[in-house]
């Protein structure tokens, strides 16, 4: 994508950062997509960059327009792109909401603000890649994509969606190693300063 | 296996006071509600599982696997009012959207004892927008069957064209509650049983499934027989009894150790008490002392008792251990009579009593007995000779 800068200027777009490789990243076994019409579909749009244009995978919605994906991540990434590929007809979505880091979001508290809304055009072949707002999406371990509504037909169909940016790293687990002491001895926690008011055992 | 969290919801409305389930409705509830509980748990041990009231859509325990938060609850459940389905369904589905593990798959277990008034659109909204959510919901219809229609529709409504993951059970008047659900989906997993081992409700024998542990089995019903054997025995010989037990066995000295752990048990020799080491170690003995303990079965009767004099004081603290011995030697005796072993082959299932297999070993049982007697008899009477 290109930027307003002149042609030989050395700025690099700092949004544009990241590969769309961020699909491998994803925890495809707790990945969940709402109103699908067929169990499993949706996570068959997550998938690499050079296989976008395949027609034989797509997710459809069941009886109404709206799909529901909850991504988690097997780590923490930073967002900066997103792009959709639809049918070129009125059963492409025509808008996104994202959250970040709410993995409780269905869709009752979809119908609220998100931490971004993309109004989407028509792209059947991944011509577009919309910009993602550092803001929220900095650090990423969880993402909430909710497609309201379409251009016009009863069902909505997705074949692929394609994530971009940078992979920042495991999170630590929630399990700690933990050395446990049944009396505190002052002599195991050296503390330069005895005459501080308060202690901090970090 | 999945990670689930379960919401049961109870039907605690007045229809619950029937008894056409034995005791009452609501406690034949209460069993299965502990069945589907432990079926849980045991399927996975992060599982969670909360309770519910239909009647006024209040949740008794939150979404929890500590056994005890859920039991002490569900026993103290009120019965009153009226089943109002949908508002417990919605409180159900609030209950799993708030619940602590997000990557759970969220099920609701319903039990339904009553008549269901509903109205139709709203019921078919509620299936609708629990297939959007992803809850799979299991109906147990009891007593009921006015609205069996209804609640099929539901469920279909809610797998939609190809999903399976809801299910339908409808248990008639009179039947056993949990026992039915034990053969249903919601107990077995795609894997298999989820049931625990030795509960209760369990239809086989011994509540061991033969399958599982042949030998333990076949040990288990080998020992009935002995214990049968041993109290008509007992019967018989009553007064015989009391003289044979003052003797001190000879080769007693090598298994009495071994004995001892048998004595732990308590005098019968009812098996299921023992614990696995036990019934290891009872079996490790009955195998060690067979051919020796024909010996000493004989041996018993035949030693005067010249020999009490000296041996009082070994006595009295044997005594309990000798008991044990001559329940094991009788046991072991009981072993080698081939109209006994006949008995109990009979018994078993897959095992033709006319086989070649089975006659040919039970005609060497029956030569082991012959060789065992005659050996017995000079080494009675060898032994009388060195005791005088």
């Amino acid at each position: 994508m290109q930027h307003s800068c002149s042609r030989t200027c050395q700025h690099v777009d700092e949004t544009n950062v990241g590969q769309w490789n961020l699909y491998t990243k994803i925890d495809k076994y707790n990945l969940q997509c709402y109103n699908e019409k067929h169990d499993g579909s949706g996570k068959d749009v997550f998938r690499a960059w050079d296989e976008r244009l395949d027609r034989t995978k797509v997710v459809e919605s069941d009886d109404d327009p709206e799909l529901l994906f909850s991504i988690p991540f097997n780590g923490a990434v930073k967002l900066t792109g997103i792009c959709v590929i639809g049918e070129n007809d009125p059963s492409h979505p025509n808008t996104v909401k994202l959250w970040s880091n709410l993995p409780e979001i269905r869709f009752d508290n979809a119908r609220g603000k998100a931490h971004q809304e993309i109004p989407l055009t028509y792209d059947p072949s991944g011509t577009l890649a919309y910009q993602v707002n550092p803001a929220h999406f900095a650090r990423v371990t969880h993402l909430s994509l909710y497609f309201p509504s379409n251009f016009g037909e009863e069902t909505t169909r997705v074949y692929y969606i394609g994530l971009r940016g940078e992979f920042l790293g495991e999170v630590q687990s929630q399990v700690v190693i933990a050395t446990y002491e049944s009396r505190p001895q002052l002599k195991d926690h050296k503390v330069d300063d005895l005459l501080k008011g308060t202690h901090e055992i970090q | 296996m999945p990670l689930e969290s379960t919401i049961i919801c109870i039907d605690n409305s007045d229809f619950m006071r029937d008894g056409d389930f034995i005791p009452t409705r609501m406690q034949a509830q209460q069993d299965a509600v502990s069945l589907i509980f432990h079926a849980k748990t045991r399927s996975n041990p992060e599982n969670n599982v909360g309770l519910l009231t239909l009647s006024d859509g209040r949740v008794v325990t939150q979404l929890t696997s500590d056994v005890g938060k859920v039991f002490s609850k569900l026993h103290l459940l009120p019965i009153e009012g009226k089943l109002d389905f949908c508002k417990g369904i919605k409180v159900a589905n609030l209950a799993l959207k708030h619940r602590q593990g997000k990557n759970h798959r969220p099920r609701i277990v319903v039990f339904v004892g009553s008549p269901l008034e509903v109205d139709t659109n709203e019921f078919t909204k509620l299936a609708k927008r629990l297939k959007k959510e992803k809850i799979s919901i299991d109906i147990v219809v009891f007593g009921e069957e006015s609205s069996r229609e209804k609640f099929e529709e539901f469920i279909t409504v809610i797998n939609g064209k190809e999903n399976t993951n809801s299910h339908l059970i409808c248990v008639p008047s009179g039947a056993n509650l949990p026992d039915t659900l034990i053969n249903t989906p919601i107990i077995q997993s795609e894997d298999g049983s989820g049931l625990p081992n030795g509960y209760s409700a369990s239809s086989f024998a011994f509540g061991i499934n033969p399958e599982d542990d042949p030998e333990l089995a076949m040990a288990l019903r080998i020992s009935m027989e002995e214990q049968r054997r041993v109290q008509e025995a007992e019967i018989g010989r009553g007064p015989g009894n009391e003289g044979s037990q003052q003797n001190v066995p000879q080769s007693n000295t090598g298994t009495s150790s071994t004995s001892s752990n048998v004595g732990t048990s308590g005098n019968d020799m009812d098996v299921t008490r023992l614990t696995e080491d036990e019934q290891i170690a009872l079996a490790i003995q009955m195998s060690m002392t067979q051919a020796e303990n024909t010996n000493d079965v004989e041996m018993k009767e035949d030693v005067p008792s010249s020999s009490n004099a000296s041996n009082i004081n070994q006595q009295t603290s044997k005594t309990t251990e000798e008991t044990q011995q001559q329940h094991t030697d009788t046991f072991a005796a009981s072993l080698n009579d081939p109209q006994f072993l006949q008995d109990v082959l009979r018994d078993l299932p897959g095992v033709d009593i006319n086989s070649e297999a089975v006659r040919a070993a039970l005609e060497q049982v029956q030569q082991q007995q012959k060789d065992t007697d005659d050996t017995d008899k000079s080494n009675a009477t060898k032994k009388k000779k060195d005791e005088k």
